[in-house]
């Protein structure tokens, strides 16, 4: 397998662009997942939506890119409130399981991506509408290209990687959130109150993927599968994470980018796989993680690995 | 003519609905009796369907003694006119790629239960299966051997070619269709009936309990998708049969989403339910078309056909929150003794909110 | 309901069984209802008459060498005649195919338009109808469509769909039901099939790799890297132009990719690299790609040094408005003008039928139509000089018919003419090459594609 410096360079930066992109989307759903019990299928929607808000905001109102995040994130936030209130409360309210949720989460993901559907055909957008502002390559090293999409999403991901972090590992809010994450019952016998922590809950975790979105549409289009199509990278990056943690997530979203960039390259280069095969690799991922390590990166004890390595083993 | 029309009508609409009502209630029995969440279902469908068009194509080859490229013209009409000469291979033929889409659907549903047995969790077996059935479209397109990949496979012939008139040879396919759909449907009236049945209804309600009592879940979790993926590869063969063509685009996990929006309409953990909503959504679909041509002569510029999803999903969210076993709930369990000691019980449980 | 679980499941075994009875019934019954059609007579006689040489003149009919007439005597039934026919669209309107269904939707539209007007002006009382139908770009929602099409409202011929999947999911209950289908877009090989319902405008994936061929070789380059959709259409596409591009010494290299994806930037990135290994100055790169597609491979070419310096061509997916300001970036579009763009549209150049065409799908729709709405305008117009030739609906009548009278027709796309399978042989292309004029952008044509001679003809 020959692959010049060029060609691994390219991947790698690929990597990194993708791969803060699907971070971004698939914390969100982690967060509900860990701390609301809610597998949320609907999230992959929030995405698109704030797609369409920042293709609207710039093609009509004129902004600039920094401009249309924090009108990306409230509404994002917004929709996932709503989706809260209007669907999971009341089934959790009757006691449904997360299954019901999850089936219930497909039918609100149906309903928001045909309103899409629905206000793209009125808006005459055809299938796929690419904003103004277009992606630049800002300079070029190693004869490989690196454009302003990554040199703003990555630090963008790295910097709400770190704030969730320190939000959730720190302060009382987060503390209390991870308290309804390991036991929802003896946290609302402490006094916490759940209905404020789903609330910065569906704040944080809409808001970030609709801010995701904003990026997305500018790296790509806005069109209303955009989302769904990301699903399966957001669950793989999760499912890598374990479904339960954030760090995990993160590196999990760099791995499935990694694997759609750097090893389908591999794969192309020694056993001639095709290209048009590259959908398959998240799916591949799901399928390995679910069924050999269930608990993913997070399950691994790395504690214990460290002072095993410590001690020389 | 009216009565033709009328005939015509029932017998696409019929067909359409038979085909759906095995699937609906092959999910029924995974889910409904036995909780299993399976967002795969049409990766079992898929191969029912593929089976069928591969075991057709060459068997066609063979009974021809020639070596024609499954997916060219030439083979097209290779199967219609062997078809025609010969009901041997015409009825030969689709018992053969009933007996192999079926037991094969099965088969991969043993596989990918045995696989994912160590997990607990129910929903992440369902992703495991939503991302299996993904994947297999993905492979069979992109594979030829298997169902010509992105062109799909043309020309499976009806059964009953040889008798000559093709309007003759459609309904008695159509009756072979319903008849394996009436089938499966009193089968699994005799499975909710049986003790079997009620121990499936058991463990759904509490698996600790029923595991207490003696019984082996993985086991029973292992011979449920077996059936299940059974049926819904029987149904896959009768549709590849019905429409004549497999494709491994035609099977994406949006049909999925359409089983599941018919059980959970119709009613989960009941055989009648699940047939009312396999009805429910045939009937939809029909009507919608309809509908949606009046209303497109008043020129608005909104697509009816997003609406219409849009008001599906709605109705599954009211379902899943004030009727979570659909508009014809699940019944009581008849036991013997519920039989002859129930009769007092029944005013009761009339009145009684579910 | 929690009483009546007995009585439930017998009710529901009863109703099964009545509904058998009356399928047999229906068997029995509906042959002397639906009848075995009128009685007619067929006589076809072919004579060939020979032109010598092709002229350069770009008008009707110019590049056929060679006519072939058939005549078609049918006797009819005496009857009342109808008076209203019945023309089924089952077109993608939701999906996938979306954008491209609406258009082809709309060009049919045009054609029963005017026809009607014709009809009107000239006293005649025979008016066409048209309904439309949704196949949801799968090939179960076109057998659906077109159920309801012929079931529900007796459509006296279906016209669409557009996808090769959806026609060859509904072949066989088309073949059973007798009744005409004309596609305007389906390309698939494997459906050449003679002696069925099905007849297409549209010239196979053959005819169009060639002429994609052709007009790379034309312009002196030996070596293609091709970035194609990995489906149906792109596929067959690329194996043409391969086996042509090959077969006159060239070299290409292939990368597909699947289509309905957001990011394409790996695919990109190989593409950058063939075309690197290729050698960039001797080197065009073909794009076979849609809109959705097309747009965001272009949004990340431009980004890349190597494809912003080497010539690119594109089907004709690429020669439309969507690729322009105000309704993409205007970088996309000065993208285009900086790798000269190539793309051609399915007519013969300077066709006046054409131009008509565009006029009358603008005045009828408000905007201007997508790419091969041409081709949808002419499958409508082939479907309905069928029912006025033989001034019936009967589809065994019309099966007949169809092709000597398709060939009789110039359409906007051209001559069509086709073959003794019901499939378009002969297709004309007019190159065009994208031009920036002052701050807009022009496509201007400078060649065209002969197909009878298999030929680029510069045009002057």
């Amino acid at each position: 397998m020959e692959i010049s410096a060029v060609e691994l360079v390219s991947s790698l930066v690929r990597t990194l662009q993708s791969g803060s992109l699907y971070a971004l989307m698939a914390l969100g759903l982690t967060l509900t997942l860990a701390i609301l019990k809610i597998p949320n299928i609907a999230h992959a929607e929030y995405v698109t939506i704030g797609a369409y808000v920042s293709f609207t905001l710039i093609n009509y109102a004129g902004l600039q890119l920094w401009q249309v995040i924090a009108p990306s994130f409230l509404v994002g936030g917004a929709v996932a409130v709503a989706s809260y209130y209007a669907v999971f409360k009341p089934l959790k309210k009757r006691g449904a399981s997360m299954f019901i949720l999850m089936v219930a989460s497909f039918a609100l993901a149906l309903i928001f991506r045909h309103i899409i559907y629905t206000i793209a055909g009125i808006g005459n957008w055809g299938l796929g509408v690419k904003p103004k502002i277009v992606t630049n390559a800002v300079f070029r090293v190693f004869g490989v290209y690196i454009s302003d999409i990554l040199l703003m999403a990555l630090p963008t991901s790295i910097i709400a990687m770190a704030a969730l972090y320190i939000f959730i590992m720190k302060t009382r809010t987060g503390k209390q959130m991870r308290a309804v994450a390991e036991d929802p019952d003896l946290a609302v016998a402490s006094g916490i109150n759940p209905e404020k922590i789903a609330l910065i809950t569906l704040i944080i975790s809409g808001g970030i993927a609709s801010v995701a979105g904003s990026f997305w549409v500018i790296f790509t289009h806005a069109h209303p599968d955009v989302g769904l199509e990301a699903l399966l990278r957001m669950i793989a990056a999760s499912a890598l994470g374990g479904f339960y943690s954030y760090p995990g997530t993160v590196a999990g979203a760099i791995i499935v980018s990694f694997s759609e960039n750097t090893v389908m390259d591999a794969l192309n280069r020694s056993f001639g796989l095709s290209l048009a095969l590259k959908p398959l690799i998240p799916m591949a991922i799901i399928i390995l993680v679910l069924v050999t390590h269930p608990t993913g990166l997070s399950g691994i004890t790395w504690r214990r690995k460290r002072t095993l390595i410590a001690r020389g083993v | 003519m009216v009565l033709d029309q009328i005939v015509s009508i029932v017998i696409s609409t019929g067909n359409f609905y038979a085909i759906w009502l095995i699937l609906t209630l092959s999910l029924n029995y995974e889910y409904g009796y036995n909780g299993i969440l399976n967002f795969g279902k049409v990766l079992f469908f898929g191969v029912g369907a593929f089976a069928a068009g591969y075991v057709v194509a060459n068997l066609a080859n063979f009974v021809a003694g020639v070596a024609v490229d499954m997916c060219s013209a030439q083979a097209v009409q290779l199967r219609l006119e062997t078809a025609r000469a010969s009901p041997v291979f015409a009825i030969g033929g689709f018992l053969l790629a009933i007996a192999a889409g079926s037991i094969l659907a099965g088969i991969v549903g043993l596989l990918l239960t045995s696989s994912t047995m160590r997990i607990k969790e129910g929903f992440i077996l369902g992703i495991v299966l939503l991302a299996a059935g993904e994947t297999s479209r993905i492979v069979v397109r992109n594979y030829e051997p298997i169902a010509c990949g992105y062109h799909g496979l043309v020309g499976i012939p009806n059964p009953f070619l040889f008798v000559g008139d093709a309007q003759t040879s459609t309904y008695y396919l159509s009756i072979l269709i319903w008849a394996v759909a009436a089938i499966n449907f009193i089968i699994m009236f005799k499975v909710s009936r049986s003790p079997y049945g009620r121990m499936l209804k058991a463990i759904r309600e509490n698996e600790l309990a029923a595991e207490s009592f003696g019984k082996n879940i993985n086991k029973v979790r292992r011979q449920v998708l077996f059936i299940g993926s059974m049926m819904s590869g029987m149904a896959g063969v009768l549709y590849a049969y019905y429409i004549g063509f497999v494709a491994a685009d035609d099977f994406t996990s949006l049909k999925t989403f359409d089983i599941w929006v018919a059980m959970m309409l119709g009613g989960v953990g009941n055989h009648v339910g699940a047939a009312s909503g396999a009805f429910l959504v045939t009937v939809i679909d029909r009507a919608t078309r309809t509908l949606r041509g009046w209303l497109a002569t008043l020129n608005i510029p909104i697509e009816m056909l997003y609406v219409r999803w849009i008001i599906v999903g709605v109705l599954m969210l009211i379902v899943l929150m004030y009727r979570p076993n659909g508009l014809i709930p699940e019944g009581p369990i008849r036991t013997p003794a519920y039989r002859i000691f129930g009769t007092a019980n029944l005013r009761w449980s009339r009145w009684r909110k579910s | 309901m929690s009483s009546s679980g007995v009585a439930n499941s017998v009710l529901v075994a009863v109703a099964v069984v009545v509904l058998l009875i009356g399928l047999g019934i229906g068997i029995v019954v509906s042959p002397a209802i639906m009848g075995t059609g009128p009685i007619q007579t067929v006589t076809k006689t072919e004579t060939t008459t020979v032109v010598a040489g092709a002229t350069a003149t770009q008008t009707i009919a110019t590049t056929v060498t060679q006519t072939s007439v058939s005549t078609v005597t049918i006797t009819q039934q005496a009857g009342p005649q109808k008076t209203e026919y019945t023309i089924g669209f089952a077109y993608e309107l939701t999906g996938a195919q979306a954008s491209f269904g609406n258009d082809m939707k709309d060009a049919g539209l045009v054609a029963i338009a005017e026809l009607n007007e014709i009809l009107e002006k000239s006293g005649s009382p025979i008016r066409f109808k048209s309904v439309v139908e949704d196949t949801a770009s799968t090939p179960e929602g076109t057998v659906r469509a077109v159920q309801s099409l012929v079931e529900n409202h007796r459509a006296s011929i279906i016209v669409g769909p557009i996808s090769s999947l959806g026609v060859a999911a509904v072949k066989g209950y088309l073949d059973q039901k007798e009744v005409v289908l004309v596609s305007c877009c389906s390309t698939a090989v494997t459906l050449k099939l003679p002696n069925d319902y099905i007849f297409r405008v549209i010239a196979s994936a053959d005819v169009q790799g060639k002429a994609l061929s052709k007009s790379v070789l034309a312009d002196g380059f030996r070596k293609a890297a091709v970035i194609y959709r990995a489906e149906a259409f792109g596929e067959s596409l690329f194996n043409e132009f391969k086996k042509d591009f090959e077969s006159a010494g060239g070299t290409v290299a292939a990368v597909p990719y699947a289509p309905d994806q957001s990011d394409y930037s790996a695919e990109v990135a190989k593409l950058s690299e063939e075309v690197r290994k290729l050698g960039p100055s001797e080197t065009a790169v073909v794009a076979v790609s849609f809109q959705t597609d097309g747009l965001l491979i272009l949004g990340l070419a431009r980004l890349d040094e190597t494809l912003s310096n080497v010539r690119w061509y594109g089907i004709n997916t690429l020669r439309v408005p969507a690729f322009l300001p105000p309704q993409a970036p205007r970088e996309i579009a000065e993208f285009m003008v900086k790798v000269k763009m190539t793309s051609s549209y399915t007519s013969p150049p300077a066709n006046p039928r054409y131009f008509h065409f565009l006029e009358a799908f603008e005045k009828l729709h408000g905007r201007k139509p997508g790419p091969q709405a041409e081709l949808g305008y002419d499958a409508a117009w082939v479907a309905i000089n069928a029912i006025l030739a033989a001034g019936t609906d009967n589809g065994r009548i019309l099966k007949d018919v169809i092709i000597p009278v398709a060939r009789e027709y110039m359409g906007a796309s051209g001559h069509i003419w086709m073959d003794a399978a019901g499939d378009r042989a002969i297709q004309d292309y007019t190159i065009s090459r994208i031009i920036a004029e002052g701050d807009s952008f022009k496509w201007i044509d400078i060649a065209s594609y002969d197909a009878s001679a298999n030929k680029i003809r510069p045009i002057s």
